[in-house]
């Protein structure tokens, strides 16, 4: 665009220059004409007739040699002026040749412009679609990668896992298996205890039904009763007394050996007396 | 020093050690269910009481005591031969030799000689645990002993089974003693609850029967002939002043006092047949609870005075019946057996002593009124007149034994049976009389 309003402002500025030149060139016979209708009115003086004659003789033909001259200056400039105008008219059929080429030209570059630039766009796509697909490839490349070392990773900590599970089960396996002992070990001495306690209660006679009492105990490690009192009533004094009575008279209560598991469990614990009949 | 030191520590890491394998895992307490043990007497020790005065002592406290324990059923006292020391006061208790024994509870005491009368002074412990339950010293007189040892045996029940005692109380009976002429004898008495210390209050030629006690327990109203005809009389114990409460035609009889102490229900003929009644004591009116062509008899107040019970044939046989006491239609209670009569409420008012015949046998019963269901207490061949202790642990009855009638006591769950010591003639119709009081002094 830029360029063809450049090629614009040149052509007027080319029509304008001509047209001045032409202006310049017309008024000039004008001139001289006026001047010589001012010279033949004051031809009056008889004197100067002849002289006149001669002159005008002189004058006559110094005009026909003049108009001989402007003849041929009027045929040279008619001649100069069809050149001119062929000039012109060449120089306008150049102008617009030239503009015209000009305006191929420049469409010519245009197109050339724009089947360069969508060459280069196409060039351009076709690298970044490279670019893309190598940046694909890498990517899935390191996907890839990645994935596997997590595999790796995950095999790795799911090994460690294992070998910590099969630890930690070995472990809690001779927990369990302490436990189990203990838990037997419990057993075995609460169905002694209460056996021991059972035998040695007398429930009082006439004693409501329905009626149970909680007791806590605290034992020395023979198993002797130290103190076993109710915690929580009947309600029947005879009731209460009667399971105290009980635990004290099957004093001492059997008891296991394992110091810790004496303390744990049997150093200090409660009984319900329930008959629930 | 070291050493001690090294084993203190290995038990320390020990410890230790035992606290983390166990906190880790069982940390809830331990509670062991006891759901066996048999139903029982509680054996208890009852030391014979140690005697500071003159010559032998003047009673067998201790021997009292145990008498009344062992009654109420609640109690096993040990044997005399079983007990292993004789202490009379807290000084000379061993303990751990009592722990072996296995009973629970130890009484000791003793009786002084003062110069007024006595001091009788006694300690309930608790073997197992070494303490003292209870003690008390209690001023006495000497025709006042055994009534100080019941008082005794009421603070040892109560202590021990948290319901009171109902020793120190006494019944009311009528004997009938035939003399050389063959003419009977008949006389009201009052006694201790356990028979001891009889005191006459009326005596006479002619039947007497059905005495009922006030709720204060210083009157007695029961039926006289002495008037050749069933009169009821209401007496004051200890004034033997007495008045006659009911005399109209025909029938007076079966005096039943209500727990407020105002009326008497009673059974009265003077419309026709016997009907129950309700005498207003104060002001003398009557008014009339059933009207049936049967026999209505022998009527009983609920503890609440709402509600009376009574036996009636309209029925066919004898059975009992509940009315209310401002009158209304009756129900039969009773249905199991030919014969069920001689109502008598317990002192909750949850069930009735009563005797229940079948065949040719009656014999004394517990009936729980809210499930209807009967429980022979007695092995008796002619039992008459249940009367419950005012705490509701005994029943007394009469009964017959080699053609004698004499009295006889069952605790409420039938297990223990005691006849009461009796001098002649025959004994029936037994009223227990109420607490006039706290034993406790």
């Amino acid at each position: 665009m830029p360029r063809a309003v450049l090629y614009a402002i040149l052509v007027h500025i080319a029509l304008v220059a001509l047209l001045v030149v032409s202006l310049d060139w017309t008024p000039k016979p004008e001139f001289t004409q006026a001047r010589m209708e001012t010279v033949q009115a004051e031809l009056v003086d008889a004197s100067e007739i002849r002289a006149e004659q001669s002159k005008r003789q002189q004058e006559e033909a110094r005009l026909k040699r003049l108009e001989k001259e402007k003849q041929a200056a009027r045929q040279r400039e008619e001649e100069r002026k069809v050149e001119e105008q062929q000039e012109k008219l060449k120089k306008q059929q150049e102008t617009k040749a030239l503009a015209l080429k000009k305006k191929l030209d420049a469409e010519k570059l245009k197109k050339e412009q724009e089947a360069e630039r969508i060459a280069k766009l196409k060039q351009e796509k076709e690298i970044e679609e490279k670019k893309r697909k190598e940046e694909g490839k890498r990517l899935a490349e390191e996907d890839e990668k990645r994935r596997r070392a997590e595999e790796r990773k995950r095999r790795m900590e799911a090994q460690e896992r294992e070998l910590q599970e099969s630890l930690d089960a070995e472990q809690q396996g001779r927990q369990a298996e302490r436990e189990r002992m203990a838990g037997a070990e419990i057993g075995k001495y609460t169905n002694l205890i209460k056996q021991k306690v059972d035998r040695n209660w007398l429930r009082p006679q006439n004693a409501r039904e329905g009626l149970s009492c909680w007791l806590q105990v605290r034992l020395s490690p023979g198993g002797e009763v130290l103190v076993a009192r109710v915690t929580q009533s009947s309600g029947d004094v005879a009731f209460d007394r009667s399971a105290e009575a009980a635990v004290y008279k099957a004093s001492p209560l059997p008891v296991p050996q394992d110091a810790s598991l004496f303390d744990e469990k049997f150093r200090e614990f409660k009984f319900h007396f329930n008959p629930g009949r | 020093m070291r050493l001690v030191l090294a084993r203190i520590t290995s038990q320390f890491l020990l410890l230790c050690l035992a606290g983390i394998v166990w906190s880790a895992s069982v940390r809830a307490e331990l509670t062991i269910e006891i759901t066996g043990g048999t139903a029982g007497a509680q054996p208890i020790a009852i030391v014979p009481f140690g005697w500071e005065g003159q010559g032998a002592p003047p009673a067998d406290i201790a021997g009292i005591i145990a008498a009344d324990l062992h009654r109420s059923g609640y109690f096993a006292p040990l044997p005399g031969k079983d007990l292993i020391a004789n202490p009379t006061e807290a000084a000379q208790v061993n303990f751990a030799e009592w722990r072996v024994l296995g009973t629970p509870s130890l009484v000791i005491g003793k009786l002084r000689a003062t110069a007024s009368g006595y001091v009788a002074q006694f300690q309930l412990f608790d073997v197992f645990k070494g303490t003292q339950l209870a003690g008390y010293s209690i001023p006495s007189s000497a025709q006042d002993l055994r009534r100080t040892a019941h008082q005794i045996s009421d603070i040892i029940y109560e202590t021990l089974t948290g319901q009171p005692g109902a020793f120190a109380t006494r019944i009311a009976y009528v004997t009938e003693m035939r003399g050389q002429n063959g003419k009977s004898r008949y006389s009201l008495h009052v006694a201790d609850a356990d028979g001891h210390n009889p005191i006459p209050v009326l005596h006479s030629t002619q039947p007497i029967m059905s005495p009922s006690w006030s709720p204060d327990g210083a009157r007695l109203a029961y039926v006289s002939f002495e008037r050749r005809r069933p009169e009821v009389f209401v007496q004051d114990i200890a004034t033997r002043s007495r008045e006659v409460a009911a005399s109209y035609p025909g029938i007076n009889s079966a005096p039943s006092w209500s727990p407020d102490g105002s009326r008497l229900a009673l059974v009265l003929s003077k419309d026709g047949n016997p009907d129950i009644y309700i005498l207003n004591l104060r002001d003398k009116s009557l008014r009339r609870v059933t009207d049936s062509p049967a026999i209505d008899t022998e009527p009983a107040w609920s503890p609440d005075g709402n509600t009376l019970i009574f036996t009636s044939d309209r029925g066919g046989r004898p059975q009992l019946y509940r009315v209310s006491a401002s009158g209304g239609k009756p129900q039969r209670l009773t249905f199991e057996g030919d014969y069920n009569a001689h109502a008598a409420f317990s002192p909750d008012g949850k069930s009735i002593a009563m005797i229940t015949g079948q065949g040719n046998r009656f014999r004394t019963a517990l009936l729980d009124l809210a499930t209807g269901s009967m429980q022979v207490l007695s092995d008796g061949r002619l039992d008459e007149s249940p009367s419950f202790s005012p705490n509701g642990a005994i029943i007394v009855y009469a009964t017959e034994t080699g053609n004698r009638g004499v009295l006889a006591m069952v605790s409420v769950d039938g297990r223990v049976r005691q006849r009461l010591t009796q001098a002649e003639g025959d004994a029936r119709e037994p009223a227990w009389g109420p607490r006039t009081g706290r034993a406790k002094p």
